[in-house]
């Protein structure tokens, strides 16, 4: 399972991050791709990072890792720049399904951003400008109760409506 | 989303109107107003989330209520209702998903015309299921009043309250059985979650109170599903 979440602190050998949920999640300095005890990651409060939850028990506090089972990166990792949103948990899982959400789909066709979804209902955005970044988070948060067809029509008003200003 | 359903009578009542609005907070987890006739109770859910050290169990959640009447400081009465509505919610919510954790439900009484601790009780099961708070089954709850010449009244105002020899509230939990009907049809459980008492009353008067509660509480079960179902739909 995959998140998107905000570091808090760095505790001992530890991360803090915030993965809203009613406890903060744990992500050892050790799990990134190429981390050693004297190569330690730069993270700082406020970072936001893409890591897969390998631990949580109702017990103890989640821990994550930014490394896959065999140890490599495979997306994961500090994401820079960009935006966070935050959405319902069900919204995260059809942005994550198979196939592509119609949303992503028709938005892709027209603008270019970067985009990842944690499902914890974090969503992390980067795009060219400001103004694309807001217009995808926009798109993403009207197109949770709508069908198929009713996000095809808003979104080809929303793109229509850029080209034409 | 609001959906409003008028509710045709049960023997001695007469219709009352239900409405239910839910996420109406923007930063509790988990919102509901739940409005009956003159009655409305706001309900907010926070929660889980960390527990403070001084109240937190090492094995389930805590469940906190804080009841607000409509006017004035918190009385002994509200307080009496905020452990009765705690002990319905530990009743529904399988506190030992969530150890360390808090769940708090307040609940603000916005109008009240009799039966406000069904309103509120309904409110708070609104509101935990917009909050996304697991729950082992939902929960309806109706008030019924026993009048000085023997006659039960569901959903009784505040005049036909204070008029009456004895109050009863009772809570049952609900759930739907899909193989019975195509839409759904509510099953009221044969148990009771929570039954408060108020007054004299014999045994006889208790028992065809539960009864008659418990048909008060398919049709508020009923309510609250295509309340529910209807808040979740695409807006077409």
């Amino acid at each position: 399972m995959s998140a998107a979440s905000a570091a808090a602190a760095a505790i001992g050998k530890n991360f803090l991050v915030d993965i809203s949920g009613p406890f903060n999640a744990v992500l050892p300095q050790l799990s990134f791709e190429g981390a050693t005890r004297r190569n330690r990651p730069n993270l700082h409060p406020g970072d936001v990072v893409y890591a897969r939850v390998v631990q949580a028990h109702r017990d103890t506090d989640p821990v994550l890792s930014c490394t896959d089972a065999a140890g490599r990166a495979a997306g994961f990792g500090h994401l820079k720049e960009g935006m966070v949103l935050s959405c319902s948990t069900s919204l995260a899982r059809q942005l994550l399904g198979s196939p592509t959400a119609p949303v992503l789909e028709a938005l892709g066709a027209g603008l270019q951003f970067e985009l990842a979804v944690g499902l914890n209902g974090r969503v992390w955005l980067a795009a060219g400008t400001a103004a694309t970044c807001v217009v995808v988070a926009n798109a993403i948060q009207e197109s949770e109760f709508k069908t198929e067809a009713q996000v095809r029509t808003m979104v080809a008003r929303v793109l229509s409506r850029i080209s034409a200003g | 989303m609001n959906a409003m359903l008028s509710v045709s009578g049960v023997p001695s009542v007469c219709a009352w109107t239900l409405v239910c609005e839910r996420s109406v907070l923007d930063r509790a987890d988990g919102s509901a107003k739940w409005s009956q006739e003159g009655s409305s109770v706001l309900a907010a859910v926070y929660g889980p989330r960390q527990a403070k050290v001084q109240k937190e169990d090492a094995e389930r959640a805590i469940v906190e209520v804080v009841y607000k009447p409509r006017a004035g400081l918190q009385s002994n009465e509200d307080r009496s209702l905020e452990m009765e509505i705690r002990g319905v919610l530990e009743g529904v919510i399988p506190l030992g998903m969530h150890p360390r954790t808090s769940i708090m439900v307040v609940l603000q009484v916005l109008q009240e015309d009799g039966s406000v601790l069904p309103c509120a009780l309904n409110a708070a099961c609104a509101a935990l299921v917009d909050a996304g708070v697991p729950m082992s089954s939902m929960y309806a709850s109706v008030a019924c009043a026993l009048t000085a010449d023997e006659r039960l009244l569901l959903d009784p105002d505040a005049a036909e309250e204070q008029a009456a020899k004895a109050r009863f509230c009772f809570t049952f939990p609900h759930h739907f059985d899909l193989v019975k009907a195509a839409e759904g049809e509510a099953v009221v459980s044969e148990g009771v979650l929570g039954s408060r008492s108020f007054g004299s009353f014999s045994t006889e008067h208790l028992l065809e109170a539960f009864q008659v509660c418990r048909l008060g509480c398919e049709r508020v079960a009923q309510f609250a599903r295509l309340s529910l179902t209807k808040s979740l739909q695409a807006i077409t």
